[in-house]
C-alpha cells in the first residue's frame, strides 16, 4: 500500500512534537537544533506533499483505509487532483515559512515553541486536505485552531493573550457548528465517510439541509473571515506577527474555503438539491468584498490593513464558488461549474503569493522602525532594494494591474460571473485597494524620512531576500502564463465536479 | 409519545443554546470558558442520545446478546471530550495571563484598554 497520505500529515506531526523537545538541549546547540528539525520537517513534508501530487497526477485519485480499516468502519484518506492542487500550495507554504523564518535577523523568531507551532499547523492543514472522513476533518480543524492560538498569543505579550483568547472563542464556536453538522449528517447519513453520504442525504428533509448547510457556511466563513464574522482578523494578525500572519492568511485561509468547498459539493450536494444558498452566498461574498476593502481603506495599521485585504479577497473566491454551485443546472453547466472553480483555484493560489510576499516583505519595515504603523514609515521605500521590490510587485498584483497574476486570477473571477452586479463589486474592490495601496506607496516613497533613527534591516539579507524575489517574479510570470496555469486548474477542478467513486 | 433518544437530543439542544448564550453575552472571561464547556457538553450528550438503541447493551459481541448501541458515537464523543479539555486548558491559561497584566477578567474592559494603547 502506497502511505504517501498519512505521511503527509505524520512528518510534520513528528517534526512539531521533536521540535517541541529542542527547548531541553544546551542554550548554545539550540538554535541550530531547532533550526535543522524544522528544515528537515519542512523539506521532507514539502517532498512527501509534491511526490503524493505527482502521484495524482499521473495516477488519479489515491485512498488510503487507516489500519486496512475499510469504509464506513475505519478512517479514509484520499487524495484527488483537486487535494494535490492544496497540497502543493501547503508544500510551498510549509518551505517558504520556514525559510523566511531562518532569513530574518529576528532572535525571537527562534525562541519558544513557534517553530514547533508552524510545524504542527502544517500536520493539521495537510490532514484537513487529505481526510475523506466528517469527523477527522473536525479533529484536524481543531487541532488546527489551537496551534493557531499558539501562534497568535506566542510573543508572551497580553494584546497577543487577549487576540488569542479571541480567537479560540471564535474557533470555539466555529468548531461547535461544525460538530453540530456532522451530528445532524451521522444520524440521517449512517456513516462519517464522505463519498457515502451523498446518496443518503438526499432523503434529508430539506429544511434539515438548510440548517446543515448554514451551520457548515457559518463554521468555516468564521474560519476564513467571510463578513460578518471577520472581526477577529485583524487583531489577531497583527498580534501573530508578519511571519505568522503570512501563514495564516496567506495558506490557512485557503485551507478553510476547501473545506467548505469540498463539503458543500461532497457530502451535502449542494449545488444539485440546494441552490439557493449560491446566490445568498453571492450577496455574502459581495459584502465581504466591499466591506474588507472599505475597512482597509481606513486602516492606519500596515497589518490590519492587509488583514482587511484578505477578508475581501475571500469574498472574491466565495464569488466563483457561488458562480460554480449556480451555473450547474445551466447549458453546459458542468463544463461552466469547472472553470467556476479553476477561476476560484487561481485566485486563491496567487492570493497566498501576494499576501505572503506582502507580510513578509512589509515585515521589513516594519521592524526598521519597530512599529506597523503606517505613518512611521515614511521613506522607507528606499532603505532596502530587494524588500521594496517585492512589496511593489505584489502590491500591484493585489490591486489587479495587468500584466501581473492578481490581475489575471481577478479576470478569471470576473469572466466567469452571469450577472453585472458581482462584476461591478469587483471592480469597486479594485479601486479602493488602488486608494489605500497608493497612499501607502506615497507614505513608502514619495516622502523623506524626518528621523533618520532605524533599526538595521530584517530581511534584506541572504535566502529570505532571494526568496522575496523569486515570489515577486512568480507573480509577474503566472500572469502571462495564464492560459496554462488555469488550463491545471481546470484538471483540478473536474475531480470535484465529477468524483471518483470510493473503491 | 417521544422517546428516550428525541428527549436526549432535545435536552442537549437546550443545554447548546444556553452555552451559546453565555459565549455570546457573558463578559466575564471565566464564564466564557465555563459556557464554552457547556456547549461541547452538550453536543456529547447528543453523541450519547444519537448512539442509543432501545434495549441495546454495550457493543461487546457475547452470547445472548443481539442488540448493541451504535459504538460510532460513543468513539466520536471520546476523542470530543478530549478535544474539549485541550481547549478549555488553553482559554484558561490564556486567561491568568490576561487577568495578571490587566487585573481584571472582563473582556470588554481589556478590548477597550487594548484598543486606546494601540
Amino acid at each position: 500500500m502506497n502511505h504517501l497520505p498519512v505521511l503527509v500529515i505524520v512528518i510534520p506531526l513528528m517534526g512539531g512534537f521533536l521540535l517541541s523537545f529542542t527547548e531541553l538541549a544546551p542554550l548554545p546547540w539550540r538554535r541550530n537544533v531547532k533550526r535543522a528539525i524544522a528544515l528537515l520537517s519542512a523539506f521532507l513534508h514539502g517532498g512527501a506533499l509534491i511526490a503524493a501530487a505527482v502521484q495524482v497526477s499521473s495516477g488519479g485519485t489515491m485512498w488510503y483505509f487507516l489500519g486496512e480499516w475499510r469504509a464506513p468502519v475505519g478512517i479514509v484518506l484520499r487524495i484527488d487532483r483537486f487535494a494535490a492542487f492544496f497540497l502543493v500550495t501547503l508544500a510551498l507554504g510549509h518551505v517558504m515559512g520556514v525559510l523566511i523564518r531562518m532569513g530574518t535577523r529576528h532572535v525571537t523568531q527562534w525562541e519558544g515553541k513557534s517553530a514547533a507551532l508552524l510545524s504542527l499547523l502544517f500536520a493539521a492543514f495537510s490532514g484537513i486536505v487529505v481526510t475523506a472522513d466528517l469527523f477527522n476533518l473536525y479533529v484536524f480543524i481543531e487541532l488546527a485552531t489551537v496551534t493557531s492560538v499558539g501562534l497568535i498569543s506566542r510573543k508572551q505579550h497580553p494584546t497577543s493573550a487577549v487576540a488569542g483568547f479571541m480567537y479560540l472563542l471564535v474557533g470555539t464556536i466555529s468548531g461547535a457548528l461544525l460538530l453540530f453538522a456532522i451530528l445532524v449528517i451521522y444520524t440521517v447519513g449512517g456513516t462519517v465517510t464522505m463519498p457515502l453520504i451523498a446518496p443518503a442525504i438526499t432523503h434529508m428533509p430539506a429544511a434539515m439541509r438548510a440548517v446543515v448547510v448554514a451551520a457548515i457556511t457559518v463554521s468555516m466563513g468564521i474560519k476564513f473571515g467571510m463578513v460578518p464574522f471577520h472581526f477577529w482578523q485583524p487583531r489577531s494578525y497583527r498580534a501573530a506577527g508578519m511571519t505568522a500572519a503570512g501563514v495564516l492568511s496567506g495558506f490557512g485561509m485557503n485551507i478553510y474555503i476547501y473545506a467548505l468547498i469540498r463539503l458543500l459539493w461532497e457530502p451535502l450536494s449542494a449545488p444539485q438539491t440546494m441552490n439557493t444558498v449560491f446566490f445568498i452566498l453571492t450577496g455574502i461574498a459581495i459584502a465581504t468584498i466591499i466591506t474588507g476593502h472599505i475597512m482597509a481603506l481606513w486602516e492606519t495599521n500596515l497589518v490590519r490593513m492587509l488583514a482587511f485585504s484578505s477578508v475581501a479577497h475571500s469574498g472574491y473566491i466565495l464569488i466563483a464558488i457561488s458562480a460554480a454551485g449556480l451555473v450547474l443546472h445551466m447549458p453546459q453547466g458542468a463544463s461552466r461549474a469547472t472553470g467556476a472553480i479553476g477561476a476560484a483555484l487561481f485566485h486563491m493560489v496567487v492570493h497566498s503569493i501576494m499576501k505572503s510576499t506582502l507580510l513578509w516583505s512589509g515585515h521589513h519595515f516594519v521592524f526598521r522602525t519597530g512599529s506597523s504603523t503606517m505613518t512611521s514609515h515614511h521613506g522607507l521605500g528606499h532603505s532596502g532594494l530587494a524588500p521594496a521590490v517585492a512589496f511593489s510587485v505584489a502590491a500591484l498584483a493585489i490591486i489587479g494591474i495587468p500584466p501581473t497574476a492578481g490581475f489575471a486570477s481577478k479576470w478569471a473571477v470576473a469572466s466567469v460571473q452571469f450577472h453585472l452586479i458581482p462584476v461591478l463589486a469587483i471592480a469597486a474592490g479594485t479601486a479602493i485597494s488602488l486608494g489605500y495601496y497608493v497612499r501607502y506607496f506615497i507614505i513608502l516613497f514619495a516622502t523623506p524620512r524626518e528621523n533618520g533613527a532605524t533599526r538595521s534591516a530584517s530581511v534584506g539579507d541572504g535566502g529570505a531576500t532571494v526568496l522575496l524575489l523569486v515570489m515577486a517574479a512568480v507573480l509577474v510570470y503566472a500572469g502571462f502564463e495564464e492560459e496554462g496555469v488555469r488550463r491545471l486548474l481546470t484538471l483540478a477542478a473536474e475531480s470535484l465536479i465529477f468524483p471518483e467513486a470510493l473503491p | 409519545m417521544i422517546t428516550l433518544q428525541e428527549a436526549t437530543i432535545v435536552t442537549a439542544a437546550l443545554v447548546f443554546a444556553i452555552g451559546l448564550h453565555g459565549v455570546l453575552t457573558k463578559r466575564d472571561m471565566i464564564r466564557i470558558c465555563v459556557s464554552i464547556s457547556v456547549m461541547e457538553s452538550a453536543l456529547v450528550m447528543a453523541l450519547v442520545g444519537i448512539a442509543y438503541v432501545p434495549g441495546g447493551t454495550a457493543p461487546i459481541i457475547a452470547e445472548g446478546f443481539t442488540t448493541y448501541v451504535d459504538p460510532l458515537p460513543h468513539a466520536l464523543a471520546l476523542t470530543a471530550i478530549v478535544i474539549g479539555a485541550g481547549v478549555l486548558a488553553v482559554a484558561l491559561s490564556l486567561t491568568v495571563v490576561i487577568y495578571r497584566h490587566y487585573g481584571t477578567t472582563d473582556i470588554s474592559r481589556i478590548l477597550q484598554i487594548t484598543r486606546r494603547s494601540s
